[in-house]
Protein backbone atom coordinates (compact mmCIF):
# COMPACT_ATOMS: atom_id res chain seq x y z
CA UNK A 1 0.00 0.00 0.00
CA UNK A 2 1.39 3.72 -1.04
CA UNK A 3 1.04 5.99 1.33
CA UNK A 4 1.51 10.01 0.76
CA UNK A 5 1.31 11.78 4.16
CA UNK A 6 1.49 15.97 4.09
CA UNK A 7 3.74 15.86 0.70
CA UNK A 8 5.12 19.06 0.62
CA UNK A 9 8.23 19.78 -3.06
CA UNK A 10 9.46 23.53 -3.89
CA UNK A 11 11.72 24.81 -6.16
CA UNK A 12 13.43 27.99 -4.82
CA UNK A 13 10.27 29.76 -3.65
CA UNK A 14 7.56 28.05 -6.06
CA UNK A 15 5.79 25.79 -3.98
CA UNK A 16 5.07 22.93 -6.57
CA UNK A 17 3.24 20.43 -3.95
CA UNK A 18 2.10 21.77 -0.67
CA UNK A 19 0.67 19.14 1.76
CA UNK A 20 -0.80 16.56 -0.79
CA UNK A 21 -2.05 13.85 0.84
CA UNK A 22 -3.16 10.32 -0.71
CA UNK A 23 -2.75 6.24 -0.34
CA UNK A 24 -3.79 3.55 -3.01
CA UNK A 25 -3.77 -0.06 -2.88
CA UNK A 26 -1.03 -2.26 -4.18
CA UNK A 27 -3.77 -3.79 -6.64
CA UNK A 28 -5.42 0.10 -8.10
CA UNK A 29 -5.20 2.01 -10.67
CA UNK A 30 -4.96 5.58 -9.80
CA UNK A 31 -5.07 8.43 -12.30
CA UNK A 32 -3.67 11.37 -10.79
CA UNK A 33 -5.00 14.39 -12.81
CA UNK A 34 -4.51 18.34 -12.68
CA UNK A 35 -4.03 21.81 -14.61
CA UNK A 36 -0.57 21.77 -15.62
CA UNK A 37 2.06 23.37 -13.08
CA UNK A 38 0.23 21.54 -10.30
CA UNK A 39 3.03 19.07 -9.58
CA UNK A 40 1.72 15.93 -10.80
CA UNK A 41 5.11 14.96 -12.59
CA UNK A 42 7.09 16.33 -9.54
CA UNK A 43 5.07 13.97 -7.17
CA UNK A 44 5.91 10.84 -9.22
CA UNK A 45 9.60 12.27 -9.57
CA UNK A 46 9.26 12.23 -5.67
CA UNK A 47 8.15 8.79 -5.49
CA UNK A 48 10.66 7.66 -7.92
CA UNK A 49 12.92 9.95 -5.91
CA UNK A 50 14.39 12.21 -8.72
CA UNK A 51 13.43 14.88 -6.14
CA UNK A 52 14.42 14.88 -2.53
CA UNK A 53 11.25 16.05 -0.47
CA UNK A 54 10.80 18.99 1.62
CA UNK A 55 8.70 17.60 3.73
CA UNK A 56 6.15 15.05 4.17
CA UNK A 57 6.33 11.14 3.80
CA UNK A 58 5.99 8.60 1.76
CA UNK A 59 5.13 5.03 2.48
CA UNK A 60 4.98 1.81 0.52
CA UNK A 61 4.69 -1.31 1.87
CA UNK A 62 6.49 -0.83 5.08
CA UNK A 63 9.82 0.79 2.92
CA UNK A 64 9.51 4.96 4.10
CA UNK A 65 10.82 8.13 2.45
CA UNK A 66 11.38 10.97 4.35
CA UNK A 67 12.89 14.89 4.72
CA UNK A 68 16.67 14.62 4.02
CA UNK A 69 16.91 10.90 3.89
CA UNK A 70 19.51 9.40 1.22
CA UNK A 71 18.35 7.58 -1.59
CA UNK A 72 16.75 4.29 -0.96
CA UNK A 73 17.79 1.73 -2.70
CA UNK A 74 14.90 -0.92 -1.31
CA UNK A 75 12.35 1.87 -1.87
CA UNK A 76 13.76 2.75 -5.34
CA UNK A 77 13.37 -1.07 -6.84
CA UNK A 78 10.00 -0.98 -5.18
CA UNK A 79 9.13 1.75 -7.93
CA UNK A 80 9.11 1.59 -11.67
CA UNK A 81 8.72 4.80 -13.61
CA UNK A 82 7.90 4.71 -17.46
CA UNK A 83 8.59 8.14 -18.71
CA UNK A 84 6.79 10.68 -21.03
CA UNK A 85 9.78 9.96 -23.49
CA UNK A 86 10.47 6.08 -22.61
CA UNK A 87 14.14 7.31 -22.15
CA UNK A 88 15.04 3.83 -23.24
CA UNK A 89 19.14 3.94 -23.79
CA UNK A 90 19.46 4.00 -28.14
CA UNK A 91 22.72 2.36 -27.83
CA UNK A 92 21.54 -1.37 -26.10
CA UNK A 93 18.90 -3.57 -27.86
CA UNK A 94 15.25 -3.67 -26.62
CA UNK A 95 16.54 -6.89 -24.87
CA UNK A 96 19.59 -5.66 -23.58
CA UNK A 97 17.45 -2.33 -21.79
CA UNK A 98 15.00 -4.72 -20.75
CA UNK A 99 17.71 -7.50 -18.69
CA UNK A 100 20.55 -5.48 -18.10
CA UNK A 101 19.13 -3.59 -15.15
CA UNK A 102 18.15 -7.33 -13.22
CA UNK A 103 21.45 -8.83 -13.82
CA UNK A 104 23.48 -5.50 -12.31
CA UNK A 105 21.35 -6.06 -9.81
CA UNK A 106 22.55 -9.67 -9.15
CA UNK A 107 18.76 -10.64 -9.24
CA UNK A 108 18.79 -13.11 -11.38
CA UNK A 109 21.34 -14.80 -14.46
CA UNK A 110 21.28 -13.64 -17.76
CA UNK A 111 19.85 -16.00 -19.00
CA UNK A 112 16.83 -16.29 -16.35
CA UNK A 113 16.70 -12.39 -17.33
CA UNK A 114 15.96 -13.23 -21.04
CA UNK A 115 13.73 -15.44 -20.34
CA UNK A 116 11.31 -12.99 -17.89
CA UNK A 117 12.16 -10.20 -20.43
CA UNK A 118 10.93 -12.65 -23.60
CA UNK A 119 8.07 -13.07 -21.72
CA UNK A 120 7.04 -10.31 -21.11
CA UNK A 121 8.16 -8.53 -24.37
CA UNK A 122 6.00 -11.28 -25.86
CA UNK A 123 2.76 -10.15 -23.58
CA UNK A 124 3.37 -6.43 -24.68
CA UNK A 125 2.96 -7.90 -28.44
CA UNK A 126 7.04 -6.64 -29.21
CA UNK A 127 8.58 -9.93 -28.92
CA UNK A 128 9.94 -9.77 -32.82
CA UNK A 129 11.53 -6.32 -32.16
CA UNK A 130 13.57 -7.51 -29.16
CA UNK A 131 16.88 -7.42 -30.93
CA UNK A 132 16.08 -4.20 -32.36
CA UNK A 133 17.39 -0.66 -31.23
CA UNK A 134 14.98 2.24 -29.46
CA UNK A 135 15.66 4.34 -32.57
CA UNK A 136 14.10 1.94 -35.04
CA UNK A 137 10.47 1.59 -33.60
CA UNK A 138 7.61 3.34 -33.45
CA UNK A 139 6.44 5.54 -30.14
CA UNK A 140 3.96 2.87 -28.67
CA UNK A 141 6.44 0.21 -29.30
CA UNK A 142 8.99 1.95 -27.39
CA UNK A 143 6.35 2.26 -24.80
CA UNK A 144 5.58 -1.03 -24.46
CA UNK A 145 9.57 -1.48 -24.14
CA UNK A 146 9.58 0.45 -21.29
CA UNK A 147 6.94 -1.15 -19.33
CA UNK A 148 8.41 -4.30 -19.65
CA UNK A 149 11.92 -2.48 -18.58
CA UNK A 150 10.45 -1.23 -15.98
CA UNK A 151 8.92 -4.19 -14.72
CA UNK A 152 12.10 -6.40 -14.98
CA UNK A 153 12.65 -5.11 -11.55
CA UNK A 154 9.06 -5.96 -10.20
CA UNK A 155 8.45 -2.96 -8.67
CA UNK A 156 5.24 -2.92 -6.40
CA UNK A 157 4.03 0.49 -7.91
CA UNK A 158 4.68 1.42 -11.51
CA UNK A 159 4.41 4.97 -12.53
CA UNK A 160 3.39 6.60 -15.95
CA UNK A 161 4.35 9.97 -16.73
CA UNK A 162 1.67 10.98 -19.54
CA UNK A 163 1.48 7.82 -21.11
CA UNK A 164 -0.74 9.01 -23.74
CA UNK A 165 0.42 12.01 -24.90
CA UNK A 166 2.14 10.68 -27.72
CA UNK A 167 -0.25 8.20 -28.86
CA UNK A 168 -3.05 8.05 -31.11
CA UNK A 169 -6.87 7.17 -29.61
CA UNK A 170 -6.05 2.98 -30.90
CA UNK A 171 -3.03 3.14 -29.23
CA UNK A 172 -4.05 4.89 -26.11
CA UNK A 173 -6.73 1.84 -26.10
CA UNK A 174 -4.53 -1.01 -25.72
CA UNK A 175 -2.13 0.66 -23.16
CA UNK A 176 -5.14 1.05 -21.35
CA UNK A 177 -5.69 -2.98 -21.71
CA UNK A 178 -2.18 -3.59 -21.23
CA UNK A 179 -2.38 -1.34 -17.89
CA UNK A 180 -5.03 -3.12 -16.70
CA UNK A 181 -3.41 -6.75 -17.35
CA UNK A 182 -0.30 -5.27 -15.61
CA UNK A 183 -2.50 -4.86 -12.46
CA UNK A 184 -4.05 -8.09 -12.37
CA UNK A 185 0.00 -9.42 -11.19
CA UNK A 186 -0.41 -7.29 -8.04
CA UNK A 187 1.43 -3.97 -9.44
CA UNK A 188 -0.22 -0.67 -8.12
CA UNK A 189 -0.26 1.93 -11.24
CA UNK A 190 -0.46 5.62 -10.99
CA UNK A 191 -0.74 7.69 -14.06
CA UNK A 192 -0.05 11.44 -14.36
CA UNK A 193 -1.96 11.84 -17.52
CA UNK A 194 -4.25 14.95 -18.78
CA UNK A 195 -6.38 12.62 -20.59
CA UNK A 196 -9.55 12.30 -18.88
CA UNK A 197 -11.44 9.88 -21.74
CA UNK A 198 -8.13 7.92 -21.05
CA UNK A 199 -8.39 8.23 -17.26
CA UNK A 200 -11.65 6.91 -17.28
CA UNK A 201 -11.70 4.35 -19.10
CA UNK A 202 -8.41 2.99 -17.00
CA UNK A 203 -8.27 3.83 -13.57
CA UNK A 204 -9.91 2.37 -9.94
CA UNK A 205 -9.68 5.52 -8.58
CA UNK A 206 -8.64 9.69 -10.17
CA UNK A 207 -7.12 11.68 -7.80
CA UNK A 208 -7.51 15.67 -8.79
CA UNK A 209 -4.54 17.18 -7.01
CA UNK A 210 -5.99 20.74 -7.03
CA UNK A 211 -8.73 18.80 -4.40
CA UNK A 212 -5.91 17.34 -1.90
CA UNK A 213 -3.68 20.64 -1.43
CA UNK A 214 -4.46 21.27 1.73
CA UNK B 1 65.74 6.81 -61.25
CA UNK B 2 65.22 9.66 -58.11
CA UNK B 3 62.17 7.70 -57.18
CA UNK B 4 64.53 4.72 -55.78
CA UNK B 5 66.98 6.57 -54.26
CA UNK B 6 63.97 8.49 -52.11
CA UNK B 7 62.11 5.17 -50.96
CA UNK B 8 64.32 4.33 -48.23
CA UNK B 9 64.46 7.64 -46.49
CA UNK B 10 60.75 8.40 -47.10
CA UNK B 11 59.85 5.23 -45.53
CA UNK B 12 61.84 5.74 -42.06
CA UNK B 13 60.36 9.49 -42.32
CA UNK B 14 56.96 7.35 -42.53
CA UNK B 15 57.34 4.83 -39.94
CA UNK B 16 58.52 8.00 -37.54
CA UNK B 17 55.64 9.65 -38.79
CA UNK B 18 53.45 6.77 -37.72
CA UNK B 19 55.27 6.18 -34.30
CA UNK B 20 54.35 9.63 -33.18
CA UNK B 21 50.95 9.02 -34.29
CA UNK B 22 49.94 6.18 -33.28
CA UNK B 23 51.85 6.61 -29.80
CA UNK B 24 50.02 10.14 -29.02
CA UNK B 25 46.72 8.78 -30.11
CA UNK B 26 47.13 5.66 -28.45
CA UNK B 27 47.52 7.80 -24.85
CA UNK B 28 45.53 10.72 -25.16
CA UNK B 29 42.34 9.83 -26.50
CA UNK B 30 42.22 7.47 -23.35
CA UNK B 31 43.56 10.00 -20.94
CA UNK B 32 41.35 12.35 -22.79
CA UNK B 33 38.35 10.02 -21.46
CA UNK B 34 39.60 9.20 -18.13
CA UNK B 35 40.28 13.05 -17.39
CA UNK B 36 36.63 14.18 -18.83
CA UNK B 37 35.37 12.04 -16.70
CA UNK B 38 36.82 13.16 -13.94
CA UNK B 39 35.82 16.32 -15.17
CA UNK B 40 31.87 15.48 -15.54
CA UNK B 41 32.27 14.70 -11.88
CA UNK B 42 31.97 18.66 -11.54
CA UNK B 43 34.26 18.72 -8.59
CA UNK B 44 35.16 22.50 -8.48
CA UNK B 45 38.91 22.86 -7.74
CA UNK B 46 40.05 19.66 -9.98
CA UNK B 47 37.48 21.78 -12.83
CA UNK B 48 39.51 25.09 -12.47
CA UNK B 49 42.86 23.14 -12.68
CA UNK B 50 41.02 21.25 -15.89
CA UNK B 51 40.05 24.22 -17.67
CA UNK B 52 43.29 26.17 -16.76
CA UNK B 53 45.16 23.09 -18.57
CA UNK B 54 42.93 23.02 -20.84
CA UNK B 55 42.92 27.43 -21.85
CA UNK B 56 47.30 26.74 -21.84
CA UNK B 57 47.07 23.75 -24.25
CA UNK B 58 44.61 25.25 -26.79
CA UNK B 59 45.38 28.62 -26.20
CA UNK B 60 49.27 28.20 -27.52
CA UNK B 61 51.08 26.87 -30.21
CA UNK B 62 51.67 22.98 -30.43
CA UNK B 63 54.96 24.29 -32.27
CA UNK B 64 55.43 26.92 -29.02
CA UNK B 65 54.94 24.08 -26.03
CA UNK B 66 57.24 21.47 -28.19
CA UNK B 67 60.07 24.06 -27.95
CA UNK B 68 59.41 24.88 -24.36
CA UNK B 69 59.64 21.48 -23.24
CA UNK B 70 62.84 20.48 -25.10
CA UNK B 71 64.50 24.32 -24.56
CA UNK B 72 63.03 26.04 -22.17
CA UNK B 73 62.57 23.45 -19.28
CA UNK B 74 66.45 22.94 -19.04
CA UNK B 75 66.77 26.08 -17.67
CA UNK B 76 64.29 25.13 -15.10
CA UNK B 77 66.27 22.08 -14.31
CA UNK B 78 64.41 19.61 -16.13
CA UNK B 79 65.95 18.16 -19.45
CA UNK B 80 64.17 15.71 -21.27
CA UNK B 81 65.60 13.60 -24.74
CA UNK B 82 64.16 15.01 -27.79
CA UNK B 83 61.92 11.32 -28.30
CA UNK B 84 60.01 12.40 -24.88
CA UNK B 85 59.71 16.00 -25.25
CA UNK B 86 58.07 15.23 -28.40
CA UNK B 87 55.57 12.42 -26.63
CA UNK B 88 55.14 15.15 -23.86
CA UNK B 89 54.09 18.14 -25.86
CA UNK B 90 51.82 15.87 -28.52
CA UNK B 91 50.11 13.93 -25.67
CA UNK B 92 49.55 17.06 -23.57
CA UNK B 93 48.49 19.33 -26.59
CA UNK B 94 46.00 16.48 -27.81
CA UNK B 95 44.56 15.19 -24.33
CA UNK B 96 43.18 18.85 -24.03
CA UNK B 97 41.45 19.17 -27.22
CA UNK B 98 39.74 15.39 -27.05
CA UNK B 99 39.05 16.38 -23.47
CA UNK B 100 37.10 19.78 -24.93
CA UNK B 101 35.46 17.30 -27.56
CA UNK B 102 34.20 14.67 -24.63
CA UNK B 103 33.35 17.42 -22.54
CA UNK B 104 30.51 18.54 -25.46
CA UNK B 105 30.06 14.74 -26.04
CA UNK B 106 29.13 14.12 -22.06
CA UNK B 107 27.10 17.08 -22.24
CA UNK B 108 24.66 16.38 -25.17
CA UNK B 109 24.24 13.13 -23.59
CA UNK B 110 19.77 13.85 -22.70
CA UNK B 111 19.12 14.43 -19.05
CA UNK B 112 16.79 11.63 -19.22
CA UNK B 113 19.48 9.18 -19.75
CA UNK B 114 20.80 9.57 -16.27
CA UNK B 115 17.13 9.78 -14.85
CA UNK B 116 16.43 6.24 -16.16
CA UNK B 117 19.18 4.83 -14.95
CA UNK B 118 18.62 6.62 -11.17
CA UNK B 119 15.05 5.21 -11.50
CA UNK B 120 16.69 1.58 -12.55
CA UNK B 121 19.35 1.87 -9.36
CA UNK B 122 22.40 1.94 -11.49
CA UNK B 123 25.10 3.62 -9.17
CA UNK B 124 26.77 6.99 -10.51
CA UNK B 125 29.68 4.97 -11.75
CA UNK B 126 27.73 2.44 -13.75
CA UNK B 127 25.05 4.69 -15.02
CA UNK B 128 28.41 6.80 -16.07
CA UNK B 129 30.39 4.20 -18.01
CA UNK B 130 27.60 1.99 -19.58
CA UNK B 131 24.68 4.22 -20.08
CA UNK B 132 26.76 7.80 -20.72
CA UNK B 133 29.74 7.40 -22.21
CA UNK B 134 29.22 5.73 -24.99
CA UNK B 135 26.46 7.80 -26.00
CA UNK B 136 29.16 10.75 -25.73
CA UNK B 137 31.83 8.88 -27.67
CA UNK B 138 29.20 8.14 -30.07
CA UNK B 139 27.89 11.58 -30.63
CA UNK B 140 31.66 13.16 -30.47
CA UNK B 141 33.29 10.46 -32.48
CA UNK B 142 33.15 12.93 -35.66
CA UNK B 143 35.30 15.57 -33.88
CA UNK B 144 37.46 12.80 -32.60
CA UNK B 145 37.93 11.82 -36.11
CA UNK B 146 38.96 15.45 -37.12
CA UNK B 147 41.44 15.43 -34.54
CA UNK B 148 43.03 12.54 -35.77
CA UNK B 149 43.85 14.00 -39.18
CA UNK B 150 45.15 16.83 -37.68
CA UNK B 151 47.03 14.93 -35.25
CA UNK B 152 48.27 13.01 -38.68
CA UNK B 153 49.34 16.24 -40.39
CA UNK B 154 50.65 17.99 -36.95
CA UNK B 155 53.52 15.43 -36.65
CA UNK B 156 55.54 16.86 -39.60
CA UNK B 157 56.06 19.79 -36.40
CA UNK B 158 58.57 17.70 -34.52
CA UNK B 159 60.77 18.33 -37.74
CA UNK B 160 62.02 21.59 -35.67
CA UNK B 161 63.23 19.62 -33.05
CA UNK B 162 65.72 17.49 -35.16
CA UNK B 163 63.47 14.52 -35.45
CA UNK B 164 63.84 12.93 -38.94
CA UNK B 165 60.04 12.15 -39.45
CA UNK B 166 58.59 12.26 -43.11
CA UNK B 167 58.94 16.30 -44.11
CA UNK B 168 62.58 16.34 -42.69
CA UNK B 169 63.18 13.30 -45.28
CA UNK B 170 61.30 15.28 -47.80
CA UNK B 171 63.58 18.40 -47.37
CA UNK B 172 66.57 16.63 -47.51
CA UNK B 173 65.77 14.75 -50.52
CA UNK B 174 64.94 18.34 -52.01
CA UNK B 175 68.05 19.79 -50.59
CA UNK B 176 70.44 16.95 -52.34
CA UNK B 177 68.44 16.46 -55.61
CA UNK B 178 67.84 19.78 -56.18
CA UNK B 179 64.12 19.09 -57.32
CA UNK B 180 60.54 19.87 -55.62
CA UNK B 181 59.77 16.02 -56.98
CA UNK B 182 60.28 14.69 -52.85
CA UNK B 183 57.91 16.93 -51.83
CA UNK B 184 55.02 15.57 -54.77
CA UNK B 185 55.99 12.00 -52.72
CA UNK B 186 55.74 13.41 -49.18
CA UNK B 187 52.09 14.76 -49.92
CA UNK B 188 51.10 12.05 -51.76
CA UNK B 189 52.11 9.71 -48.42
CA UNK B 190 50.56 12.38 -45.75
CA UNK B 191 47.35 11.99 -48.20
CA UNK B 192 47.27 7.96 -48.22
CA UNK B 193 47.79 8.10 -44.68
CA UNK B 194 45.02 10.82 -43.93
CA UNK B 195 42.61 9.10 -46.77
CA UNK B 196 43.17 5.71 -44.77
CA UNK B 197 42.38 7.21 -41.33
CA UNK B 198 39.66 8.69 -42.67
CA UNK B 199 38.29 5.04 -44.14
CA UNK B 200 39.18 3.97 -40.95
CA UNK B 201 37.34 6.29 -38.89
CA UNK B 202 33.94 6.20 -41.11
CA UNK B 203 33.98 2.32 -40.86
CA UNK B 204 34.33 2.39 -36.93
CA UNK B 205 31.54 5.59 -36.55
CA UNK B 206 29.20 3.10 -38.96
CA UNK B 207 30.22 0.09 -36.64
CA UNK B 208 29.54 2.28 -33.62
CA UNK B 209 25.91 2.99 -34.46
CA UNK B 210 23.71 0.93 -33.74
CA UNK B 211 21.44 1.52 -35.88
CA UNK B 212 23.72 1.85 -39.43
CA UNK B 213 26.11 -0.79 -37.78
CA UNK B 214 23.39 -3.56 -37.62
Amino acid sequence: MLIIKNLSKSFGKKKVLNNVSFCMDDHEIVCLMGKSGMGKTTLLRCLNQLETIDSGTIQLNGLTLSTGQKKDKAFQKAVGLVFQNYNLFPHWTILENCINAPVYHQLMSKKEAIQKAESLLQEMQILEEKNSYPNTLSGGQKQRAAIVRACMLDPKILCFDEPTSALDAESARKVAAMIKELSKKEIGILIVTHDEHFAEEVSTKIIRLDELTA
Amino acid sequence: MLIGKLILPLFEGTLVTLQVFAITFAVSLPLAILLASIQAARIKIINLFFQLFIMIERGTPLLLQMMFVFFGLPYMGVTLDRETSIYLAFVLNYTAYFMEILRGGINSVDSGQLEACQVLGYSRFASYVRVILPQALQACFPSIGNEVLTLIKDTSLITVLGASELLKAGRSAVNTYGTAVPFIYVGIIYLMLTTTAEFLLKKTEKKMDPVQGE
